[in-house]
């Protein structure tokens, strides 16, 4: 009779268990992510990929249209707006 | 981006263009260049593709480092330096990417 009342609580322990396991395979970066993002990374001498973001001037900007082949570009990467550079 | 700001016309003579790069949405980058009187772009990035095209952006952290790149006019990075932007370096890159377009 012990036995029978036990079993049920040992199965949701056990449920639960493989639960969190298959939570953490699913939340876990892939192997390997952090090597991608850096053969991602380019370096100088590379040719730069061509790019499209929104500007604080509310438009869209095309690398392509607005700066290949007329002008050389400065982009200076800061951590956030309103941070002193 | 103030020293940005004060050597535009310099860059203008060397046929170059800045901008800024943030995570930051559109809305709060234009606050921020108005606020400043900036007269180039702020480019919202906020995915931070990048960031990680040009090594800005650190695995598990939030926000871009401080970095300057230089892109030619041929679409090939001929600078890249981690920090505050070192504005003598840049002009003497631009000087000599000038000088380069003029012998084409």
């Amino acid at each position: 009779m012990e036995n029978i009342i036990q079993r049920p609580r040992e199965a949701a322990w056990a449920w639960a268990l493989l639960t969190a396991l298959f939570a953490c395979l699913l939340l876990a970066p892939p192997a390997g992510a952090a090597q991608q993002r850096a053969d991602m990374a380019k370096r100088v001498g590379d040719r730069a990929p061509i790019f499209q973001v929104v500007t604080s001037e509310r438009r869209l900007m095309d690398y392509d249209k607005d700066y290949y082949g007329r002008h050389h570009l400065v982009m200076t990467f800061v951590p956030a707006a309103f941070t002193p550079v | 981006m103030e020293g940005h700001q004060r050597n535009l016309y310099l860059y203008d003579r060397f046929n170059a263009r800045v901008a800024g790069v943030s995570r930051d949405q559109v809305a709060t980058l234009e606050h921020w260049a108005k606020d400043l009187g900036l007269e180039f772009p702020i480019f919202s990035n906020p995915i931070g593709h990048l960031g990680i095209w040009f090594g800005a952006l650190q695995a598990g952290y939030p926000m871009f480092n401080r970095t300057t790149v230089i892109i030619d006019k041929w679409g090939v990075i001929r600078y890249m330096q981690p920090g505050n932007p070192n504005y003598r370096e840049i002009l003497t890159v631009l000087k000599q990417l000038h000088e380069e377009e003029g012998r084409r």
